[in-house]
Order: structure tokens, then C-alpha cells, then sequence
């Protein structure tokens, strides 16, 4: 793993930052009806995907469900591209075609953006076979929640990918409640890490609200995939602070709740960190900080700015199928 | 620079808020994340947090309006902003509330359909059609050809006389047709009183469907029966006016009846009680839950362990929570856990009614006005004064002679109020 320096704890704080502000940006425009349809935002999970970021290797893939907004961002999309997608715009990663649940990019590694619960789980499986299959070297980092983690297409999933030693690392972020039911209400026991134990898949539970912590298991697993040894399961416990999507009126948890987890929030244990160990001053956190905030303008401008698709490319960019019924509408 | 901030769009189905409670007031200073208001949506009341910072400068929406969304909520800017051109320029750039979709530079111009149906000239002509009316038996018999050329022409078929077979309007009718045979017509049969019915709707209240479920679930789940009982007041009268020369006492008799009910149920538990499926749970602590008028519903604030204490505490609690109640400030934890309801009507002189028993209770009570009576004492008729109370029971918990003795405990510690001393 490479080291983790002064350097590593300044852009963890600088990208989580950004991501959080770009997610609040998000939330600001979707309740003056910008960014319409669902939304469902990563505030308070940003250190799972900091951690994985500091430990992948170029051909590495990732694959998530719906709250996706952030990971492109970390894997170098243009966050700009990213901004105008949620508002259905012309510039955005699919034109606008996507939206929120559907950001994709191949080009960077980034296979979605699945708005089906538990369906990119045997899809992440699906880009490691190929990997191995045509013996390229990347493993793919195969995202889902705690709820999605009760659906049968993971046992599939886990049953092949053990079997012919796939490089995936299966990573459940595990932020404690399927939308509004907490896994306690669900299961017999909460360590869903446990699932592994039956596939004797290598697996255990990761503090997912520190980035160092996240890095350290993910590098662990991610290597044994590369050796040819399979797959390995990841329960990284983490929270988030917001709804489940925006129409979540939050019953189902107590106000205190959350303030407990934002006292060990990451993005303020990694500032403690630049803090205390003197890597930054006063002055240049704040100067960050206002970068950050302008980059999220910048981005809010750009999509604002940005035309909306024509309606004619519903026909041309929708659907891979050349007579598919649909498109004799055209 | 000021920001306007608008209803917010809180769930993808949303379409209108209403502002439930602004936790915020003009000159406050507002950080991100603050909670700005709790607003009503479609689905639930939900906390809007605010994504600027600065003083709260305007407030658009008061606490329990409504309006779409997009509309103007607040002016969040800094101190001494001016906002009169802020005001004037959402208005200039926001007709009516709601902000048409941005102008870019789509190629189509999709509104000019709309536009073109929203003219339909069809509509009009029947809107005219329904309302003059001098035909008595309200069917007109017509041929279609006579129908079609009496829609052409705006003509009123109710006004028309027909020479066909049986009185049916054929063709020449309406082209002979005379605006002035209406008055005629009309004189001949009985006026026809016209008016316009109509009615208005508004969207059911987060509380008013709470009501409506609970009270619901309540009378169909429950068997309910209801044992009524008259009381005499003259002692209670008499006692009270002591306590309230007590300075600084003020005490209702409602207070009288929720601290009686609170003894009695002591001494009757089986009264304070909750059915489950498959048990039965009496309350050891006794909890009176006090039935609040509000305006579009009611709420029931609970007293606390009512039976340790004393009617000036039980008076002074109801009051504070019902003034409360009126301007929604109640907290769900305190409507939450009673064991028993009292609801009183005696204000509006009503002298008895039943209530449906506000579960998890087992039983309500329903008291009425005193009112002054003749009525027997010692074999002479007399001036009295009585109190009618009518106790609603859940059947599986309380029977007949369970309530009726409770009912007996009150009486007689509400006519003899001294006695809930011993």
C-alpha cells in the first residue's frame, strides 16, 4: 500500500470536502426542482470511498447502486459532467439521459449507477470474469447497502465468484439502514460481514467512517483478488446523515442519533489529523475551503448553463437495439 | 446579496407545501443547516434545512399557509438589505406563484399546443348551453340534426317548443325559433329556481388524517358501550368556590372531574387498562389524557401520574398545554402514553354525548354541562344543580357492572369532593 503521507491526508480532506459540498449543492437544487426525479446523497459515507481510491490501481473498475454521485467524481470525471447529468443537460455524462441513478463512465472505470437493489452485484461480478477471462490485470470493487446485501442475487454472486476465484472485492457499505428500517429490524444478527463465513469467502467489518482504517482492509482484499485468490467481503460500518432519498422525513432515527455519528465524522477526524500534526495551517484550510466552495459554484454555473438535450436523441443514444420497437416513433 | 428561498420541492411527487411551523423568525441569523421550518408535503411534515447563511430577512409564508412550489417562502441576506426590489423583481420574473420551467434555447416552442387547447371553443358553447332553463320535465327530446344546428346557433333547447310526434324539436323548430318566446314560455310553467351548486375542497391535514385513522381503527376494533349517569353539582359547586378563594387558585371543574377520574381509576384498574390480542395489560400509573379543541381538529395533551396530584397542578398543567396545542407547539411526547380520556362539552352547553374511545385506551369520558333543574330531594322538588356524564367502554376490557362501578366512585367523589381526601 502506498504510504499514507501529509499529502494523502490533505487530498482526503480537500475530495471529501468537495464531495459533501457537492452533494448539499445538489440537495439545494433539487428542492428548487433543478435536479428532478430521485436523489439520494453519500453525506457522512465519503470515507469508504476515500479509503478505496488511495489503495486502486489504474485498471481497477468500480460498481455501485443509486447513490453514485460521488465515486466518478474520485475516479476523475468531470464533476462539472456530473452537475449537469442530475439536471438532465446536454454536457452531462449520458447527455442527460441518466440522471442521478445512472452516472457512467467506462472510460473511467465507472460501471454504474444501478437503480435496481442487489442488481450490480452479479454485475461487478460479471466485469471481474471478463478481467480474468482475458487475463487483464484489474479487480473490480463491487458496491452495494445493507440492504441490498439480503438479496439472492448475492448468494449467486458469492457462490461463482469464490468458485472460479474472480477478482472482486465485495464491499457492503453498511450505513445501518435499508431506506427506513434499521438492519437490526431485518436480521438475526447485524455483522453482515458474516455472509461470507458459508462461501468460506475471506470477510470481515471495516470502521468505515475512517479513511485510513477503509484503506487498509480494501488494500488487503484488492491483493489477494490481484494473486488470483478471489474474492473477499468488506462489512465497512458507516452513516449517513441525510434521508435515504429527499423524501425522507427521517421517523425511523433520533436527531441525537445522527450528532453522535457526526462526532466521528471523517472528514472532521481527517482535519483533526492536519491539525494536530501541524500539516496545514489556519489560513490554508480556510483558502481550501473557498476553493471548494467556487468549484462547486463553477459547476452549478456550468450545468446551469448548459442546453438540454435535443428530444430527436431520445431515439439515437437510448437503446443499443436498432429495431427496437420504441424507435419506429422516431 | 439576498437570497430568495422558495417552497421547496421535499419529494419527487410533491407539487404544494405547507409551512407547518417556522422555527425561524425575522432577524434571526441563519447558518447552513439550520432548520429554516418544518413544511407539510404529500407524504409527511418534513424539516427544511437552509442551504445559505445570513439573517432571516422576510418570511412570505406564515405558519399553516399553503402554496405551490416555487413559490416565495423567505429572504435570507444580510442585515438591513433592502428587499422591496427583491420582492418586486420575483414578482416581475415569477407570475402567479409558479416559475415557468427556465427559458434555454430549446429549437421547439413546446407551450403553443397547450395554448391552442386551452381556447377550444367547443367548451364554451356548452358552458352557455347548461345554465337558462324553462323546460320543466329538465330532458329534451330532440332530433340530432335539430340538436346540432340549436349548438351551432347558441340556442337553449329548453327553450324551444317542439312540433314533432310526442313534442320532439326537429329541424324547422330551431330554425323558426324566436329568442322571444322565452318570457312566454316562462310564464306559462312554474319558475324554475336557479342556482349554482358548488362546494370547495381542501386537502386533508396531516392531522386530520391522523384523526380520521385512529378514530376509525378505534369504533371498528373496539365494541363500544356506553353507560350514562347524572351527578349532582351542588356540593362541587359549593367546594369550589372555597378552593378558588384560596389566593392564587383557580381551579375548573374539569379539573374536579380529571382528578376524580384519576382516584376512581385507581380503585378501579381494570377501567385503566389496554387490550392486546393476547393479553390484557392494566396500568399500575394513571395517565389522563385531556381531549383539546384546535382549530381543524383536536389533540389530547396527557397529565402525567395524575392521581398524585392536585387539582391547582392539574389545572394549571391543562391550561399551559392547551394553549400550547392551539399554536401546535405540543411535542408528540406529550400526547403520547395516556391510560384514560376525559372530553368535556360542557362549555358549549351541551348536556351529554358519547366519544369514541381514544385507544390504547380502554374507556372515555364524556361530560356535560351543569345545568340548573328541578330535581327530588327527601320527597320535595327542588332546585338542583346536575352534571350528565356518559362513560364510553372498549367491551373487552370493561364490562357493564366494571363501569358502572368506576362510575359509582366518581359520583361520589365529584358530590362529595372531600372525600377523594380519605
Amino acid at each position: 500500500m502506498k504510504k499514507i503521507t501529509k499529502e494523502t491526508y490533505i487530498n482526503w480532506y480537500k475530495d471529501m470536502l468537495f464531495w459533501r459540498k457537492f452533494e448539499d449543492k445538489l440537495a439545494a437544487l433539487y428542492i428548487q426542482q433543478k435536479v428532478r426525479g430521485f436523489l439520494h446523497l453519500y453525506n457522512g459515507q465519503e470515507a469508504v470511498l476515500a479509503g478505496a481510491l488511495h489503495v486502486m490501481q489504474k485498471n481497477d473498475k468500480m460498481i455501485t447502486a443509486y447513490r453514485n454521485h460521488v465515486q466518478p467524481i474520485g475516479l476523475g470525471v468531470d464533476p462539472k459532467r456530473i452537475m449537469a447529468e442530475l439536471m438532465g443537460k446536454d454536457t452531462g455524462t449520458s447527455r442527460g439521459m441518466g440522471g442521478s441513478m445512472h452516472i457512467f463512465s467506462p472510460e473511467h472505470n465507472f460501471y454504474g449507477g444501478h437503480g435496481i437493489v442487489g442488481g450490480q452485484i452479479p454485475l461487478g461480478a460479471g466485469l471481474a470474469f471478463a478481467d480474468k477471462y482475458f487475463g487483464r490485470d484489474g479487480v473490480t470493487l463491487t458496491y452495494f447497502g445493507d440492504g441490498a446485501a439480503r438479496q439472492g442475487s448475492l448468494h449467486e454472486t458469492f457462490n461463482m465468484a469464490i468458485n472460479w476465484k474472480l477478482p472482486v472485492v465485495f464491499i457492503c457499505e453498511n450505513n445501518g439502514y435499508a431506506m427506513g428500517t434499521s438492519v437490526s429490524r431485518t436480521s438475526n444478527h447485524e455483522d453482515i460481514w458474516k455472509l461470507g463465513l458459508g462461501y468460506e469467502m475471506p470477510c470481515g467489518p471495516v470502521d468505515g467512517m475512517n479513511p485510513v482504517k477503509v484503506a487498509e482492509a480494501m488494500d488487503e482484499a484488492i491483493k489477494r483478488a490481484r494473486r488470483g485468490d478471489g474474492p473477499t467481503l468488506l462489512d465497512i460500518k458507516t452513516y449517513r446523515y441525510r434521508g435515504h432519498s429527499m423524501s425522507d422525513a427521517q421517523k425511523y432515527r433520533t436527531k441525537e442519533e445522527v450528532d453522535e455519528y457526526r462526532k466521528i465524522d471523517p472528514i472532521s477526524q481527517v482535519l483533526a489529523v492536519i491539525k494536530e500534526k501541524k500539516y496545514a495551517t489556519d489560513k490554508e484550510i480556510a483558502s481550501w475551503d473557498q476553493d471548494i466552495k467556487d468549484k462547486v459554484e463553477e459547476c452549478q454555473k456550468f450545468a446551469e448553463e448548459s442546453p438540454y438535450p435535443d428530444k430527436q436523441l431520445l431515439y439515437d443514444i437510448v437503446y443499443e437495439q436498432k429495431d427496437y420497437p420504441f424507435l419506429k416513433h422516431r | 446579496m439576498a437570497e430568495i428561498i422558495t417552497m421547496p420541492r421535499l419529494s419527487d411527487t410533491m407539487t404544494e407545501g405547507v409551512v407547518a411551523q417556522w422555527l425561524k423568525k425575522v432577524g434571526d441569523k441563519i447558518s447552513e443547516g439550520d432548520i429554516l421550518a418544518e413544511i407539510e408535503t404529500d407524504k409527511a411534515t418534513m424539516e427544511f434545512e437552509s442551504f445559505s447563511e445570513g439573517m432571516l430577512l422576510y418570511i412570505g409564508l406564515k405558519d399553516g399557509q399553503s402554496a405551490p412550489v416555487d413559490s416565495l417562502l423567505a429572504i435570507i441576506g444580510e442585515e438591513g438589505e433592502d428587499i422591496d426590489t427583491i420582492l418586486k423583481e420575483f414578482k416581475a420574473t415569477a407570475p402567479a406563484g409558479s416559475k415557468a420551467p427556465e427559458v434555454t434555447k430549446t429549437p421547439e416552442a413546446p407551450k403553443a399546443p397547450e395554448k391552442v387547447t386551452e381556447i377550444a371553443p367547443v367548451k364554451a358553447a356548452e358552458t352557455v348551453q347548461v345554465p337558462v332553463s324553462a323546460n320543466t320535465s329538465g330532458r329534451v327530446i330532440a332530433s340530432p340534426l335539430a340538436k346540432k344546428i340549436a349548438e351551432e346557433k347558441g340556442i337553449n333547447l329548453n327553450t324551444v317548443s317542439g312540433t314533432g310526434e310526442g313534442g320532439r324539436i326537429v329541424k324547422s323548430d330551431v330554425e323558426n325559433y324566436v329568442p322571444t318566446t322565452v318570457s312566454a314560455a316562462a310564464s306559462v310553467s312554474a319558475p324554475i329556481v336557479s342556482g349554482t351548486e358548488s362546494f370547495e375542497e381542501t386537502p386533508n391535514s396531516q392531522m386530520r388524517k391522523t384523526i380520521a385513522r385512529r378514530l376509525a381503527e378505534s369504533k371498528f376494533t373496539a365494541p363500544h358501550y356506553y353507560l350514562m349517569l347524572e351527578i349532582n353539582m351542588d356540593n362541587a359547586i359549593e367546594s369550589r368556590k372555597l378552593i378558588n378563594e384560596l389566593p392564587d387558585t383557580k381551579v375548573s371543574f374539569n379539573d374536579i372531574v380529571v382528578k376524580a377520574s384519576a382516584m376512581a381509576l385507581k380503585k378501579h384498574p381494570k377501567v385503566n387498562s389496554q387490550w392486546f390480542d393476547d393479553r390484557t395489560r392494566i396500568n399500575h400509573h394513571v395517565n389522563v389524557g385531556v381531549a383539546v379543541a384546535v382549530e381543524d381538529g383536536l389533540v389530547v395533551p396527557v397529565i402525567r401520574f395524575t392521581d398524585q396530584k392536585s387539582m391547582t397542578q392539574i389545572g394549571a398543567e391543562v391550561k399551559d398545554m392547551a394553549v400550547r396545542a392551539k399554536s401546535k407547539k405540543l411535542t408528540p411526547a406529550e400526547m403520547d402514553g395516556s391510560t384514560f380520556t376525559v372530553s368535556n362539552l360542557g362549555m358549549f352547553g351541551i348536556s351529554e354525548f358519547t366519544s369514541i374511545i381514544n385507544q390504547p385506551n380502554s374507556a372515555i369520558l364524556s361530560v356535560g354541562a351543569i345545568i340548573e333543574k328541578p330535581v327530588v330531594k327527601n320527597g320535595q322538588i327542588v332546585v338542583g344543580n346536575t352534571m350528565k356524564v356518559t362513560l364510553a367502554c372498549d367491551h373487552r376490557t370493561v364490562d357493564g357492572a366494571t363501569g358502572a362501578a368506576f362510575l359509582q366512585t366518581l359520583k361520589q367523589f365529584i358530590e362529595n369532593p372531600v372525600t377523594m381526601l380519605a
